[in-house]
This record gives C-alpha cells, sequence and structure tokens, in this order.
C-alpha cells in the first residue's frame, strides 16, 4: 500500500507539471488569453464593471478613469465575448464584488452562431477559476468537441503543444508577467483609417434571440443588486454598425429605462482624430483614443451618477499609485519597442 | 459510446466498483443489470431481447424434444430466424424491400454468433438451458457489444457466473491491458488512418497505395486488437475469462497459421458450426469447405464485392497454400506472409471496389507528409510501432518485462498513462476515429 500512495503521488505530480508546462501562458504571443485570469489578482472593490468583447478590452482605460475621475474600475472583456459569456462572468464578479455601475458594450449582440468557437472559448475559461458558474459557461457555450473534463484537466486539450513548447512556456511555467492594467490591453501604435466601410445590406438585421436573452439576463441581475447598467456602443469603422441594429438597442433601453450610449455621435466631440488614434485601420483605439475615450465617460459618469471620488480613499489611491507607475512603464516600454523594430512585438509588462 | 471516451470510463468505474461490492453469488446480475443500461444507451434494445427469447425459447423446446428428427428441424427454424433478422436489420434487407431504413441494433454481428452457438450447442447436447438471463447476460455482455470477441456460453460461463476470490495481480493486469488498447489504438492507430485516410480520400497512386497497405496492417492490427485489449483488460479485472482474439498473427509464417491467430472467436466459431459440420477436412470436401468458411466470413464483415472478394481470395489462398504444403522455417517468412496478408487488406482499406480500381487511373504519386503529421508525431508513431513489434514478439516468446523488477506495474501503469496522455492522437484538435471492427 505504501509503494501505491508513493507511486500514486509520482504520478499526480507528473501530470500536473507536465499540465503546466503544455497550456499556453498567454503571456507574449497570443496574451488575450491572460485577462480573465488577472482579474482575480486584483483587489475587489470597483464601483465600475466594464463587459463585452475588445471594445471595452481595447478602449477603456480604468488607470485613466482613476486618476482623473477618481473612480475605480475593471474590464471583463475578452476576444468575441459572447453575451452569454458576459452574463456569467457579471455572476462570477458578484460572487467577490458588487459595483455601483455595469458598462455593458452591445457590440457582441449581433454575434450570431459564427462567433462561437473553441478557440475564443478558450481565452476566455482558461483561465477562470473553477466553480459552478464556469461550468455553466461551458455547457451554455461548448461547441462540438469541447468537453468539460478538457477544461478541468486543460492537458486533454493542449497535450499536442508539446511538440510546439517555446521558450515562453519554460519562462513563465512558475510565475507569470501581468499583461492588462484592470484588464486594459495597452497598445501605443498607430494605423491609420484609409478606407470607411459603408454596410453592405443583410437579409436580417435581428439580433439573434438568444443574445437578447442574455441581455435580459444582465438587466435583471443588474437590478436584483441594484447596479445601474450603462449600454455602450464603442465607434469603429468596421464591421459595420447598422441603424438596425442601434434601433433594436435604443428600444431596449428605452423599454427598461436603460442608458443606452451610442459613441458615434460623440467622436467630434471626443476629439478622435482617425489617423491618429487607432492601432488597426478604424477597429480598435490605441492609447490615445482609449484615453480620450475614457475622459468623455468619465465626464459622463460625474454627470449622472454620484460615485465616491476614490482618490481621496489613501490604500486605494496609494494601490492607483503603483498601477499607474506600471501603466507608464509599459507605455515608455512600447514607444521604445516601436521605435527600434517599428512594431509591438511584446506588451512588455511586470515579471 | 466509443471505447475511448470519458463516459464510456467512467460507466467502467461504476461498473467495478458496484461488481466488487456485492455477494459473488450475485455479481452477475448487476453485470446484467449494466448490460442492459449500456444497450438501452446506445441502440433499440427490443432486438436483442426479441432475438434471445426466441433462442432461448428454441433451446429450451430442442431441449425437451425427445426425437432427433424434430430437433434438428427446430434447429434448423432457429437458425433460420437468425439469420433472416441479421440480413434484414444490418444488410438492408429491409431496405432493399420496403425502402425506409432500420436502424442497426448495436453489435447485432457478434450476438448473432453467440445465439446461434447456444442454439447449437444445445441441440448438440454440450451445454444446458439455465435460464433465459444468464444467457442473456452471455450474449449481451456490454464490453463485447462493440468489438467482440463473440462470446459462447460455453466458454464464459465458468467466470461469468461465478468470480473466483479477489485477486490484486487481476485488477492490475487488466488495467495495464486497458491502456496497452489505447496506446494501440491513439499513438498508433488513429495517427495511421489520416495517413490511409489520405491516401484512399485523395486517390493517391504509383508505389504509394503498396506503403499504405503495409501500414494499413499495421493499423487495422493496433486498432482492432487495441478495442479487444480494452474489453479483455476490463473482463481481467472482474475477473471474467473470455476468450482471446489476437494471439501475434503477424509473427506467422503462413496463412495457415494467420488465420489461427487473427480475430480467432471468429475463425473458432466458424471452424466449429460450419467447417466441421460440413465434413472438415474429409478428402475431398476441405478445399469447398474452406472456401464456404471464408465466403461466410467475408459476409459476416458486410455484403459487399470488396468482403466477398477478400473471402474468396482468402479462401483460395488458404488452399492453395494446403496444397502445397507450404509451411517455411525460415523466419524471413513471417515477412513474406505479414506482406501477402497485406495486400488482401486492400479491401478493407478501400471501401469499394471502384475506388480500388482508380487507383490506376490516379493523377497524384505523392503525399505531403508533413502537412499530415509534423516530424515528431511521426517519430512518436515508429517507437510506437517499434514498442507494439517489441511486446508482441516477447509474447510470441513468453517473455514478460522482468527487467523492470519488482516495481514492474507501478511504472509500466505510470508509463503507459503519461505516453498516452502526451502523444495521444485525441482530444479537439484530432479527427475522431471510430474502431474499424465497431461497423461490422
Amino acid at each position: 500500500m505504501k509503494r501505491f500512495i508513493l507511486y500514486f503521488i509520482l504520478f499526480i505530480v507528473l501530470f500536473l507539471g507536465l499540465q503546466r508546462l503544455v497550456v499556453p501562458k498567454y503571456q507574449e504571443e497570443l496574451v488575450e488569453g491572460a485577462m480573465t485570469r488577472e482579474y482575480y489578482e486584483d483587489d475587489k472593490n470597483h464601483q465600475i464593471l466594464f463587459l463585452g468583447d475588445c471594445e471595452v478590452y481595447s478602449n477603456y482605460s480604468p488607470i485613466t478613469l482613476f486618476n482623473e475621475f477618481g473612480y475605480t474600475s475593471y474590464i471583463r472583456g475578452n476576444s468575441q465575448q459572447l453575451m452569454s459569456s458576459s452574463y456569467h462572468l457579471l455572476r462570477e464578479t458578484l460572487r467577490y464584488e458588487t459595483p455601483n455601475i455595469v458598462i455593458l458594450s452591445v457590440n457582441a449582440l449581433r454575434y450570431g452562431e459564427e462567433y462561437e468557437k473553441e478557440s475564443y472559448h478558450r481565452l476566455l475559461l482558461d483561465g477562470m477559476k473553477n466553480s459552478s458558474i464556469k461550468y455553466d459557461l461551458i455547457k451554455e457555450t461548448k461547441v462540438e468537441g469541447e468537453t468539460f473534463l478538457s477544461y478541468l484537466f486543460p492537458i486533454f486539450r493542449y497535450h499536442s503543444r508539446i511538440f510546439q513548447l517555446t521558450s515562453e512556456d519554460f519562462k513563465y511555467y512558475f510565475q507569470k508577467k501581468q499583461i492588462t492594467h484592470n484588464g486594459y490591453l495597452m497598445r501605443v501604435d498607430t494605423l491609420p483609417v484609409t478606407t470607411i466601410y459603408r454596410g453592405t445590406p443583410l437579409s436580417n438585421y435581428e439580433f439573434p434571440k438568444e443574445n437578447m436573452e442574455y441581455l435580459e439576463k444582465i438587466r435583471k441581475l443588474c437590478q436584483e443588486n441594484d447596479i445601474e447598467l450603462i449600454l455602450i456602443k464603442t465607434p469603429s469603422t468596421y464591421p459595420y454598425w447598422y441603424e438596425e441594429y442601434d434601433n433594436q438597442v435604443k428600444e431596449y433601453a428605452y423599454s427598461n429605462h436603460l442608458t443606452y450610449l451610442n459613441l458615434y455621435d460623440k467622436v467630434e466631440e471626443m476629439e478622435i482624430d482617425y489617423q491618429l488614434d487607432t492601432y488597426d485601420a478604424g477597429l480598435h483605439f490605441n492609447i490615445k483614443g482609449a484615453e480620450k475615450l475614457t475622459r468623455y465617460l468619465g465626464s459622463y459618469i460625474q454627470d449622472h451618477y454620484l460615485l465616491e471620488d476614490m482618490r481621496r480613499d489613501e490604500k486605494t489611491a496609494k494601490k492607483y499609485e503603483e498601477k499607474t507607475k506600471y501603466y507608464e512603464e509599459m507605455k515608455e516600454e512600447q514607444y521604445l519597442e516601436l521605435e527600434k523594430y517599428g512594431k509591438i512585438t511584446m506588451y512588455g509588462g511586470k515579471e | 459510446m466509443n471505447l475511448i471516451s470519458f463516459p464510456f470510463f467512467l460507466f467502467l468505474f461504476l461498473v467495478f466498483l458496484s461488481y466488487y461490492l456485492i455477494p459473488i453469488k450475485n455479481r452477475w446480475v448487476i453485470l446484467l443489470l449494466f448490460s442492459v443500461l449500456f444497450y438501452c444507451f446506445q441502440s433499440n434494445i427490443l432486438y436483442l431481447l426479441g432475438s434471445s427469447i426466441l433462442t432461448y425459447l428454441f433451446s429450451v423446446w430442442i431441449e425437451k424434444g425427445t426425437s432427433q428428427k424434430q430437433n434438428k428441424q427446430k434447429l434448423i427454424v432457429g437458425i433460420f430466424i437468425h439469420l433472416f433478422l441479421l440480413f434484414t436489420l444490418k444488410y438492408d434487407l429491409y431496405r432493399y424491400i420496403t425502402g425506409a431504413n432500420l436502424l442497426v441494433p448495436l453489435g447485432i454481428s457478434y450476438y448473432t454468433l453467440s445465439s446461434l452457438s447456444y442454439l447449437i450447442d444445445v441441440y448438440q447436447k454440450k451445454i444446458k438451458t439455465n435460464g433465459f438471463f444468464r444467457f442473456f447476460l452471455c450474449i449481451s455482455f456490454f464490453p463485447t457489444l462493440i468489438l467482440g470477441p463473440i462470446n459462447r456460453y460455453q466458454k464464459v460461463e465458468k467466470t461469468l457466473f461465478s468470480t473466483p476470490t479477489f485477486q490484486r495481480q487481476k485488477i492490475v493486469d487488466g488495467f495495464l491491458r486497458i491502456l496497452y488498447g489505447i496506446f494501440k489504438k491513439l499513438l498508433i492507430a488513429n495517427p495511421l488512418f489520416l495517413l490511409i485516410n489520405y491516401i484512399v480520400t485523395e486517390n493517391i497512386g504509383g508505389v504509394i497505395p503498396i506503403l499504405g497497405l503495409l501500414l494499413y496492417g499495421i493499423q487495422i492490427y493496433a486498432d482492432f486488437s487495441g478495442g479487444i485489449d480494452i474489453v479483455l483488460g476490463f473482463s481481467t479485472m472482474l475477473q471474467i475469462d473470455l476468450e482471446e482474439n489476437f494471439e501475434t498473427p503477424y509473427f506467422s509464417k503462413n496463412l495457415t497459421q494467420f488465420w489461427n491467430r487473427w480475430h480467432m472467436s471468429l475463425s473458432h466459431w466458424l471452424k466449429d458450426y460450419v467447417y466441421r459440420p460440413l465434413g472438415g477436412n474429409q478428402k475431398g470436401k476441405w478445399a469447398r469447405n474452406i472456401l464456404i468458411v471464408f465466403l461466410l466470413s467475408g459476409l459476416w464483415h458486410g455484403v459487399s464485392w470488396n468482403f466477398l472478394l477478400w473471402g474468396l481470395l482468402s479462401g483460395i489462398f488458404l488452399i492453395l497454400e494446403k496444397k502445397c504444403s507450404y509451411d517455411p522455417k525460415k523466419r524471413i517468412a513471417i515477412l513474406g506472409n505479414y506482406c501477402f496478408v497485406c495486400l488482401l487488406w486492400i479491401f478493407f482499406m478501400y471501401p469499394n471496389l471502384e475506388s480500388i480500381l482508380s487507383i490506376f487511373q490516379a493523377s497524384k504519386f505523392t503525399i505531403p507528409l508533413f502537412q499530415i503529421m509534423s516530424p515528431m508525431n511521426y517519430g512518436i508513431l515508429c517507437l510506437s510501432i517499434l514498442f507494439l513489434g517489441f511486446v508482441d514478439y516477447q509474447k510470441f516468446h513468453q517473455k514478460k518485462f522482468s527487467f523492470l523488477g519488482r516495481n514492474r506495474d507501478y511504472l509500466l501503469l505510470i508509463g503507459f498513462l503519461l505516453v498516452i496522455i502526451l502523444f495521444g492522437n485525441y482530444g479537439f484538435s484530432f479527427v475522431k476515429t471510430d474502431f474499424i471492427y465497431s461497423r461490422f
């Protein structure tokens, strides 16, 4: 029996050790998978919670929001984050904290089945803590071939990476660096807009029914927890945001007494320059654009909601001082990288 | 439920726990319940149940009969009913007549032969009827429903209904065998499938199909024997002795040896219930009997020209071998025999005769090896094949891995588990492939 226990422990150690080795680290090449995990490492006293896809994690800077308005915030956004995922991430967040405001990007309302991809589910779920909420999220979003077991033991999904290991896998085996700034993924590079897309007519403009159901679930959850829900659409030159889309959101917001901010109308007011403020020709904003957007949003919240200025809280101010330092360091590193290589290859980041 | 899937392993675990938690005399009841449950998950149990009730009623009827002539008539009717059901359900006779599709019941090829052997054995007074449920367990024993082996009441009743006292070593051996089966399927058969599938679907010509056939010989062996290892491994864990299906078949020096070691439960069945009753080795009859047996064997795999030709040619070559008294002593004959057997696998590798003939009109003669798999994957595949050969060699010479010392079992368990988990061809990024013999 003693020998059995010894060998069993040996197996478990080897199994977990190998699992850690083959699972993607999301530190250098594909950083978008680091976002969900980083939330757990932050203090849980956020006044504002952003939910949505890349339109939130690329376009709003919680550090700017704190430094200029005194609001603590976190972005729980992931690439192509579905409405169902936003709902479950909100449920999970509420286990840790209750923000005053939830700002939900409505971009994902247009996502149909073609957006349900295992690779995107992985980016969101790989860093998520095991819980009944994660189980629900997997159950509701998994596509053919995805299994619960492979989320519980990711080695069953990533075992073939054993032949594709890079220095990143060994460098970050024990410790990972911080990639985002309260969920914001910084980019300082610029790729100007050259083409203004006009939307081609669609056969059906109606949002998938399932997405609207999840929006309703999010609204109810916010209502139950006394949270203000703000719907937001961030400007982007593509994919095209049709008027028919906008009308559906407006109608929903109106009938449920919600605020809907369509920032397309505010581009001039925010002084957005599409030649300087975007890093991918208009889909996402770079740091300059993101800071402009954040300033507009901050002043909107200041004008319409009563939130405490947390800069007056010594502990929080000190924490954000550190965060700001790291934010500025990364900004500087990225500019240096840009100058040296002409593009961003690494995201900087604290070891 | 695939033999290599989490739900199946969970099911095995539950059976295993329940089996050892209840008193010995009732264990077979647990197996019966789980077998029924397993079948209900997979398929419509009514066919299996109906066919079993019929078999059992006929067996009792035959057993109670006093007239040999009448018993023979009953037996013929019983056999006819089974063959009718088999042809109707499996070989699309129903669709041919009515145009409508029927769902093929799981394991019909296997349980039909088990039922027939029961009926014939009762007729020949080799066994006595001993309760319907015992018989029902024998033919519906769940691990054997997907790939066999073909259960014969006479051979399994001893351990199926009265388990010997608990033996820890049997559980370890059984578990190791399951892992070895998974290893064969995931590290050899599945990667080879990618190569073979490319050759077949892209209609590659030249020498590639010949190389493909040599590899297909390994694929079908790793696939079928791997599945059987899982089945027999689990049975060993329950201390139930089932018939072996393979005995290092590719170490045979001629076809006679090969057919005595390949898919043994089917070969033995055909030998006992077809070949011998037809006259067996009697002068003037043996060649005809061999031909009938191989044609039936081909038909058992499916009603298609492919399998019919495979059976016919296998039979003819075996007759020629016996006529020439070909029984080489040199080891090199093993290689020759392997190549010959592989040539006959062409009827399994290609889906139909048209695709075989289209090889001669192929316009592509190369395959993008490294687009199909990475060099490292080929490395792992080669090592795995070498390991399979090494294990078979050890088995052929009746040796064990004694060099691993007293920690042999633990080291093998950990080694197999980690190798399978890391290098196995499974999961989201791999093509899901069923066992070849699960479609027969």
